[in-house]
């Protein structure tokens, strides 16, 4: 029961934060084993959604530091325009594919961290307080990182209409 | 006027249009952000997590139980050897005229260990389910 109820969260969670399909299923079921050794240990304080997120969150960012992976990190102003660059190259590719799967390759690229907030709060519909909590990040810094990712988004977006309007 | 993104992502979270590029590449990314991600868990997933979850316990159990016998037989061997240091048989002889008292001993040890294992358990697994 609350495996079925939770297992899209954790699933959505590890799905968008852990690139490589080989470990997503074993993380999720790692998630789950230490939920249910937890268990006894969960306060009340919180939705128990919230808690199996955080769970799953930190287990994900844990399992992405061994892999040595930045967490947050966005390239600086000046680089930014490199790091995207890469990306087009990629874009120009999928040049003939719909544009709603240019936008999630290019929401695959993000930083972790970046990843973790737009899922919790655009698919899974969670509050700033509630991804504070599971994040650990102080509001201020959810905003933030909500807000560039967005924009960072934004910017690939109309970058790539522009460039279907020029072809 | 020009709004700044700021102002171009409130409006859209609040499902204003707008037509502006920037506007119209933010309600994309918006349509898009709100789509499941990909990878969805196999259908099997909780059953095989249920099970494995099962045997992990199962094999939790035989650990004490194999502890529990272990400790037993060297309390059993430490009493022993300890009863025939220091006393003769005869410090026995009060179990024989207490007969009755040996096997309710027995038996309420027995029946407290049958309810532990038949009926707490299971209703804390349950709960943990």
């Amino acid at each position: 029961m609350l495996i079925k109820q939770n297992e899209k969260l954790v699933g959505h969670m590890i799905g968008r934060l852990i690139d490589r399909n080989e470990d997503r299923e074993e993380l999720c079921q790692d998630v789950f084993m230490k939920v249910y050794e937890k268990l006894d240990e969960f306060s009340f304080q919180s939705k128990l959604s919230t808690w199996i997120a955080t769970i799953a969150y930190r287990h994900s960012i844990n399992h992405l530091r061994k892999r040595k992976i930045a967490i947050s990190d966005l390239p600086e102003e000046e680089s930014k325009i490199e790091r995207f660059v890469a990306i087009d190259d990629a874009a120009e590719t999928l040049a003939d594919q719909q544009l709603d799967e240019i936008v999630f390759a290019f929401i695959e690229k993000l930083p972790p961290q970046y990843k973790a907030i737009l899922t919790l709060y655009h698919v899974q519909e969670m509050s700033y307080p509630e991804i504070v909590e599971i994040t650990g990040l102080p509001e201020g810094t959810v905003k933030n990182y909500l807000f560039r990712a967005r924009q960072l988004l934004k910017e690939k977006v109309k970058k790539y209409l522009g460039k279907e309007v020029e072809l | 006027m020009k709004l700044t993104d700021e102002e171009l992502q409130t409006k859209i979270e609040q499902g204003l249009t707008e037509t502006s590029a920037d506007a119209q590449a933010y309600q994309h990314v918006f349509k898009v952000l709100k789509i499941d991600p990909e990878f969805n868990l196999p259908i099997q997933f909780a059953n095989r997590l249920v099970s494995l979850l099962e045997k992990k316990e199962e094999k939790r159990d035989y650990f004490w139980l194999a502890m529990g016998i272990l400790l037993s037989i060297i309390s059993l061997i430490v009493t022993i050897a300890l009863l025939f240091e220091r006393w003769s048989i005869n410090s026995f002889s009060f179990l024989s005229s207490n007969v009755g008292l040996v096997v309710f001993g027995v038996l309420f040890v027995a029946l407290l260990q049958w309810i532990d294992k038949k009926i707490i358990r299971k209703q804390l697994e349950s709960h943990k389910h």
